[in-house]
């Protein structure tokens, strides 16, 4: 009928402008957030109080999560679990959030609702997909090992997976002092033996994070006990 | 509700546009109660949408910073009942998804040609020691009998301690004491779970 997109196109246009509406008032966020994430997104009540209470940052996790996946008409069939799966790797894998980290690969599907018809005039439905997931995320005052990847005056660059670092000259022992001989290096007064170039393995310490809506960023120290270049 | 005034308004008119506007009616009635819905499980904790949607944005950002702290065994709430793994674990499972989709397949999916995963596989390749599902078993064994939590026995596997006073400068939170003032974790404890997942590390 000419006349029913037209109405279902006036309550989206509304429904988007109240949204709008109210991320502008509530301060920002970027995109609006699937119901399952702005309730946490995962499934809670497992595991002893005693272990909830106390956890530590360790990178690696292997966490479970929700997603909403819509999907068109065209994809309704026999292969419609398989396209529901592709979808949710597609978008999730290799993705970082500030709340998980980086999205190293989804390991398996744990479960698929059924699909709801959305009212937005279009005929696509939605999926709720429980799916887990390995997460890398950092924590402060983590020790980690991480590769130098660019030795600068002002201190220098590392990479630990996807996950980059950066450790100030004033954050490195005062007995390592820069140099740029053949290449940029800090060299140990004491030892020369024991130096930071580029492709060498170090252990840091974070003490800052900085967590973007799709990056994370660290800032590290070398400072304290036990950290600093790893013997070759 | 408006709608359904204005439909029943237009009843007088021809079928189709009757039929039509009673299945947008509808389905605008479903979306109002499972709004209705939302707003109220929103509302029984104590938040409403306002407010949810004002902590998605930089409020929750610097929530979740203030929150954490590895040394204190804080991590927030997304990850406490998260498992932990070690970077060789992390190892076997990157080279048997490899190989997975090498035999079932024949080449690689799109999993394994995110930039991501090619870092990470990168990194757990180079810092995980050489690996056997056999030793991250034994490992797993040994710090979940030492009445370590998770996390603390994947930094012990990836950073390999020589020694107690490492440990203790690394990991804080394994000299913590009990209610009772004592040690939870005796320092010959510890230092016989080094050494036993040094000789882990060595024989297998």
């Amino acid at each position: 009928h000419p006349r029913a997109p037209r109405r279902a196109d006036r309550r989206r246009r509304r429904v988007l402008r109240a949204r709008a509406r109210k991320v502008r008032a509530g301060g920002g966020a970027r995109r609006p957030r699937a119901r399952a994430e702005r309730r946490g997104g995962r499934s809670r009540g497992r595991g002893d109080a005693r272990r909830r209470s106390r956890r530590e940052g360790a990178m690696f996790f292997h966490i479970e999560q929700e997603k909403n996946i819509v999907l068109e008409p065209m994809y309704f069939g026999k292969r419609m679990r398989e396209m529901i799966e592709s979808r949710v790797r597609q978008e999730v894998e290799g993705s970082c959030t500030g709340r998980h980290g980086y999205i190293v690969m989804v390991t398996n599907i744990v479960h698929i609702s059924e699909g709801m018809i959305t009212d937005d005039g279009t005929a696509r439905a939605k999926f709720h997909v429980k799916y887990s997931a390995i997460a890398f995320r950092p924590f402060k005052n983590e020790v980690l090992d991480c590769v130098v990847v660019q030795v600068t005056k002002f201190g220098f660059f590392a990479e630990a997976g996807p996950l980059k670092l950066f450790v100030s000259n004033q954050l490195v022992p005062e007995e390592m002092v820069f140099e740029s001989v053949d290449e940029n290096a800090y060299v140990d007064k004491t030892d020369i033996s024991h130096r930071i170039v580029k492709d060498i393995e170090v252990r840091v310490k974070v003490v800052g994070l900085r967590i973007d809506h799709n990056e994370i960023f660290c800032v590290a120290t070398m400072k304290e006990p036990y950290l600093g270049p790893s013997p070759a | 509700r408006s709608l359904l005034a204005r439909a029943e308004k237009r009843d007088a008119r021809p079928d189709l546009a009757a039929r039509v506007a009673a299945t947008v009616v509808a389905t605008a009635l479903a979306s109002l109660d499972r709004a209705e819905r939302v707003a109220r499980q929103f509302g029984s904790r104590g938040v409403d949408r306002r407010t949810t949607i004002a902590m998605s944005g930089l409020a929750c950002t610097k929530k979740v910073v203030e929150d954490e702290d590895a040394q204190e065994l804080r991590l927030g709430e997304d990850f406490t009942d998260a498992h932990c793994l070690s970077m060789d674990e992390v190892n076997l499972i990157c080279a048997a998804k490899l190989g997975d989709d090498l035999d079932k397949i024949g080449e690689p999916t799109s999993t394994t040609q995110t930039k991501v995963f090619e870092m990470t596989n990168a990194y757990v390749r180079r810092f995980a020691k050489e690996a056997a599902s056999r030793q991250t078993e034994a490992f797993r064994n040994l710090y979940a009998q030492a009445g370590l939590t998770d996390f603390e026995g994947a930094i012990m596997v990836n950073l390999n301690f020589g020694d107690y006073e490492e440990a203790i400068a690394h990991l804080p939170s394994l000299a913590r004491k009990g209610d009772d003032g004592i040690l939870i974790h005796s320092e010959e404890k510890v230092s016989k779970l080094i050494d036993d997942m040094a000789d882990v590390r060595r024989f297998e």
